[in-house]
């Protein structure tokens, strides 16, 4: 099967100064369509150039980098990719340009030259997906962090991409807005088969991914499961990476009480440890 | 004496006052000298509007605010002298930065202040070295340090004014796990060992169960909870019922007491958890 995302030898710098910023070094991987993941790694570490390279938004200065065939090298390809990446910003303020919830999903829909007699209709699918639909008429101003989110991914999802990138979408919201837009790319993956790749500084949400990519300094340190990227504490040390709480409190416990190591990802796994240590 | 006392503040933020453009209502807390105070709530539940009334960037629409025993907006004059005793660290503040060297961006609120050069310069290197910002840093361009940096940075131009009040908006938003450790752990030194007062607004449960005193959490405009940590947490459907959610080591205790298990609720950090499991196992050791 044709992979979705290839990166050969990707590269990316900059001039400044008559002298070359190296920012991304020779990056190698590939993503299918349907996969989740998650990019996790320090500010400045290269993700959200990444992104950008993704999205056509930045060229490769080196390497290839081929999008659903695609390969992403000039201007002249950028829009053929970008139809099938989109891309859901940290600030959705940044991201909605209409003053009510429909108007910001028809302007994608209108820029496509959607024929107008399609575009209610798919503003109604879209919305129902984020579940916005019943505040389609309010005024975005009005409403929550995770509500203006939910709008950013609908105009997001109305071009029908193969794969959304989240670039730390969940940095500014609250815990529940948090979760309504964790639940948003579980959704796509799970029932439309959509490519998800979270940027993420949250471990918690790190999880929730089939594979996870470690950046350091324009680096990919390492790709695997969560659950070995957890379990790696040499890794993680390098990479400055935390894990989420109850690893890190399962971590501590087994080391101050010699037990076995074991590493639990998520509250469940971490209850079910307990019980079976405290009461076997 | 309280350092901060509000009574009855409300703010309407369009000018006519209806219950919809009410953005805080009837707000009265009082905070003490060195007090550690955490405030959550959900987006747009007017953290943001509380905290900007503290040093007197919006004037409250009815009702007093108190600092130092000082209404603050009694007088004119007051409106210097409390913004010198109250720093304001904005969210994502490094979007202020301006100056042409992380030095000099450091020195502006110091500078303003009327201080005399010398003072300047110990107080810009007393804040770079509380914010861990070495001194090759201090002579580039706020535009080329790393983000973590930047945040750093910025926070230092309102520590070296010495304010007796910091209030920080989200300090640690957007950053990666060691930038926001850093944050927090300064923060907190201010707090302990310059012996300050500290008003910190978080989305994270875990950071203010480790470090707060008491939290305070607005709802739709409103105070609806000042208490202490233990007694916040305790009420695990009132806070989800308010976009909250409490530490995942909480929750994963509480889940355990549901199970039938004999373990104490007020445990919000991993070092207690920790501790806590540690004993009951060698409890039944011993059995």
């Amino acid at each position: 099967m044709q992979s979705l995302i290839d990166a050969n030898g990707l590269c990316f710098s900059y001039a400044k100064e008559g002298a070359n910023i190296d920012i991304l070094h020779n990056l190698n991987f590939s993503l299918n369509q349907g996969d989740f993941v998650a990019i996790v790694g320090h500010n400045g570490s290269g993700k959200s150039t990444l992104a950008k390279l993704l999205n056509a938004l930045f060229i490769p200065t080196a390497g290839t980098l081929v999008v659903d065939g695609v390969c992403v090298q000039d201007g002249q390809t950028a829009f053929e990719v970008r139809k099938n990446i989109g891309m859901v910003f940290q600030n959705p303020d940044n991201q909605i340009v209409a003053t009510l919830v429909d108007e910001d999903v028809a302007f994608v829909l209108e820029n496509l030259c959607v024929p107008s007699e399609d575009i209610a209709p798919i503003i109604d699918e879209t919305l129902k997906m984020v579940g916005m639909y019943e505040l389609k008429k309010s005024a975005v101003s009005k409403l929550s962090g995770g509500q203006k989110q939910r709008v950013a991914i609908a105009g997001i999802l109305a071009m029908k991409p193969k794969c959304i990138i989240f670039d730390e979408s969940t940095s500014m919201l609250d815990p529940i807005g948090r979760k309504e837009v964790l639940n948003i790319m579980k959704k796509l993956n799970c029932e439309h088969k959509t490519t998800v790749i979270n940027i993420t500084h949250y471990m918690e949400e790190v999880v929730f991914a089939d594979r996870v990519i470690v950046m350091k300094d324009g680096n990919i340190l390492k790709e695997d499961m969560p659950r070995n990227i957890f379990a790696d504490r040499e890794l993680l040390a390098k990479a400055n990476l935390s894990v989420p709480q109850v690893t890190e409190f399962f971590n501590l416990l087994c080391d101050r009480c010699n037990l076995d190591s074991k590493t639990v990802l998520d509250i469940d796994e971490c209850v079910s440890a307990l019980s079976d240590l405290l009461g076997g | 004496m309280p350092i901060i006392e509000l009574k009855d503040v409300t703010y309407v933020y369009d000018g006519t006052d209806n219950l919809k453009s009410r953005a805080i209502k009837n707000v009265s807390i009082s905070v003490e000298k060195g007090e550690y105070i955490g405030i959550i709530g959900h987006t747009g539940s007017g953290k943001s509007t509380l905290i900007q009334h503290l040093n007197c960037i919006l004037k409250p629409t009815y009702g007093k605010v108190y600092i130092d025993g000082v209404d603050i907006w009694e007088d004119k004059k007051n409106l210097a002298k409390t913004r010198k005793k109250v720093g304001l660290v904005f969210q994502y503040p490094e979007y202020q930065l301006f100056e042409e060297t992380v030095e000099k961006d450091i020195a502006f609120g110091p500078k303003n202040l009327g201080l005399s050069t010398q003072e300047i310069e110990k107080r810009v290197m007393k804040a770079a070295q509380m914010v861990e910002i070495d001194q090759d840093l201090l002579l580039k361009s706020p535009f080329e340090i790393s983000g973590g940096e930047k945040r750093r940075a910025a926070i230092a131009g309102i520590l070296a004014m010495e304010p007796e009040i910091l209030v920080l908006d989200e300090p640690a938003a957007g950053l990666d796990p060691l930038g926001k450790e850093k944050i927090l752990k300064i923060i907190d030194n201010f707090h302990k060992y310059e012996k300050r007062t500290v008003i910190h607004v978080t989305h994270s449960m875990e950071d203010i169960a480790k470090y707060a005193d008491k939290i305070l959490i607005m709802n739709d405009g409103e105070v609806v909870s000042y208490d202490s940590v233990d007694n916040t947490f305790k009420d695990v459907d009132m806070l989800q019922n308010m976009g909250l959610d409490i530490p995942q080591i909480t929750k994963v205790l509480f889940k355990l007491r549901q199970k039938g298990f004999n373990i104490p609720s007020n445990i919000y950090t991993v070092e207690d958890a920790v501790n806590v499991v540690k004993n009951i196992l060698i409890e039944k050791e011993k059995r």
